[in-house]
């Protein structure tokens, strides 16, 4: 939080990147759609949601959003390798993975603002049309999150492995959350080999979760199954992010590649 | 002029060579056009009411709207999805960091010249987008390989002066770079809203009023109109020459505001010292 703190205008780049990425998502939405929803019905058939505005800006605003968390975390050990202060704080932390656990802590402290001022902002240029059942939402937005730091965990762990890890966190989270996941349309248009693939992935049943919640009000006793699915494979998650890290470091100290970047 | 050409000729090469050096970068920076507008087709494809398995007629005509576009801002490169940290302000970047930017000035061509060196990396990566974009076109829409020979001379100067104003806007953005020296207000002032100001998948008529003035004084959109009216026949704002004419005037005044503007950041900061603070 203190080195974060003298970055201010990563602060401000950050709360407008919900804006810059999903809007013109929202915009191509109307432009196919029609301004009054003239070309509705085949992806109300299609989806089950009459609110297109909502169900692009919703999931698609946790994705760009929460992007920040995979490199964010990574991002802090190859500041701190690059400071020569990564040996320093390994050396006196007792379990190395607070590494991984602090950097976590701090980020999700603004994630939750980058979120709200993303989806506050795209209401500037369409109607979103929320309704929200706040409890279920609350619900799955956390478990989104639990989700993403599972996530953030594994791809952090490249960090100590890979010397330019920032773009390969980045292709493989935008190939697997907005293509794979479904962050901005149903999994139906898949075929059926790659619905299962889809459903093998914890995204997906955030996206769901969180559209029922925040667009059709959905309570949390409807939602009960998929809160635990995506409980379930967010837990796999962290536990393959923490053995991926003892992994990652044990091998960087043994070939003293950990000074490398 | 045969001399500054090979400089910048070989600035390119070494950019070329640095970028290799990034292997999992370059690999990225090489295939994220395709990777961007998968995301893209497949929610215009949902909105259209369509699957994989059954894409009806109007679903095309929306995809192909979408694509045209998107391969068009690919020429202009500024604001794409994923390529983040790639143009020429933070080739400039990098340079500054690695601390190899005093002795790249030290030879003996102007500086705009080595500038501009990074900037025919980027030209060629950009023209390789949309190269791409266009071959992958012409097998997902075989309509736009039947396009009639007038109107693919006015795809190739609108893609073209897209990149020109790319790398002239690119000399503008790697003065501010230098001047500001932080990543997140470059993105946040420069980089970002071009996508969104452009129209490139999406009407600019949709646009909120304030919004809505700054995209019809935006080059880029004309440009991305240009090129799309080539390939489908369907243009939304000006008459498809007059577009193009603007990209380039828009391109020549990026040009030369950027020279200027550079010219005198680098002496500037020459003389201060300031050039090697980072």
């Amino acid at each position: 939080m203190l080195v974060q703190s003298r970055a201010r205008s990563w602060f401000i780049t950050a709360s407008s990147t919900g804006f810059f990425f999903v809007a013109p998502l929202v915009l191509m939405g109307k432009t196919i759609i029609g301004e009054k929803g003239e070309r509705l019905g085949p992806f109300s058939e299609l989806s089950g949601y009459d609110n297109y505005t909502g169900y692009l800006a919703v999931p698609l605003c946790f994705a760009f959003l929460t992007n920040s968390a995979y490199s964010w975390i990574g991002q802090r050990i190859r500041s701190e390798q690059q400071s020569g202060t990564l040996e320093r704080l390994l050396i006196s932390l007792k379990y190395p993975i607070s590494l991984l656990l602090g950097g976590a802590w701090a980020h999700i402290s603004f994630l939750l603002f980058f979120i709200v001022v993303g989806i506050a902002s795209l209401s500037l240029i369409a109607d979103l049309d929320l309704n929200i059942d706040w409890p279920a939402a609350i619900v799955s937005g956390l478990l989104h999150l639990y989700a993403v730091y599972g996530f953030a965990f594994i791809l952090s762990s490249l960090f100590l492995w890979i010397r330019d890890a920032f773009i390969v966190q980045q292709s493989i989270s935008y190939f697997v959350i907005p293509i794979l996941a479904g962050a901005g349309f149903p999994i139906a248009i898949f075929p059926g080999w790659l619905q299962a693939v889809s459903k093998a992935i914890p995204f997906t049943w955030a996206f769901d979760v969180e559209r029922a919640s925040m667009l059709a009000h959905t309570p949390v006793s409807e939602l009960w199954d998929e809160f635990v699915i995506l409980f379930v494979m967010s837990s796999v998650m962290w536990i393959i992010g923490y053995w991926m890290f003892n992994v990652t470091l044990k091998r960087a100290k043994r070939t003293g590649s950990l000074g490398l970047y | 002029m045969s001399s500054n050409l090979a400089i910048a000729m070989h600035v390119a090469k070494k950019e070329l060579r640095v970028q290799i050096g990034y292997r999992n970068k370059f690999i990225a920076d090489v295939l994220s056009h395709v990777i961007g507008i998968v995301p893209i087709l497949l929610i215009t494809l949902a909105l259209s009411g369509s699957s994989l398995n059954d894409i009806d007629g109007i679903t095309r005509a929306n995809a192909l709207f979408v694509f045209l576009g998107y391969a068009a801002f690919m020429a202009f490169g500024f604001g794409t999805p994923i390529m983040i940290y790639t143009g020429m302000a933070w080739g400039i970047s990098e340079e500054l960091q690695t601390g190899t930017i005093e002795r790249n000035f030290l030879a003996p061509v102007s500086r705009h010249t080595i500038v501009a060196g990074i900037g025919i990396y980027y030209a060629c990566l950009y023209a390789f987008h949309v190269t791409t974009l266009m071959i992958l076109a012409f097998f997902l829409f075989p309509s736009t390989a039947e396009i009639p020979v007038g109107n693919l001379a006015v795809a190739g100067t609108a893609a073209l002066g897209l990149i020109a104003l790319s790398a002239g806007l690119g000399l503008s953005s790697a003065a501010m770079f230098l001047m500001i020296r932080d990543g997140s207000l470059f993105l946040l002032f420069v980089h970002r809203p071009f996508m969104i100001l452009s129209g490139a998948i999406f009407l600019i008529e949709l646009l909120p009023g304030p919004l809505k003035l700054i995209a019809l004084v935006n080059p880029v959109a004309y440009g991305v109109d240009a090129f799309r009216w080539a390939f489908s026949g369907h243009g939304t704002l000006e008459d498809p020459w007059l577009e193009v004419g603007i990209v380039w005037a828009g391109a020549l005044v990026a040009a030369i505001v950027g020279v200027i503007v550079l010219g005198r950041v680098i002496r500037r900061q020459s003389r201060t010292g300031e050039l090697s603070r980072i």
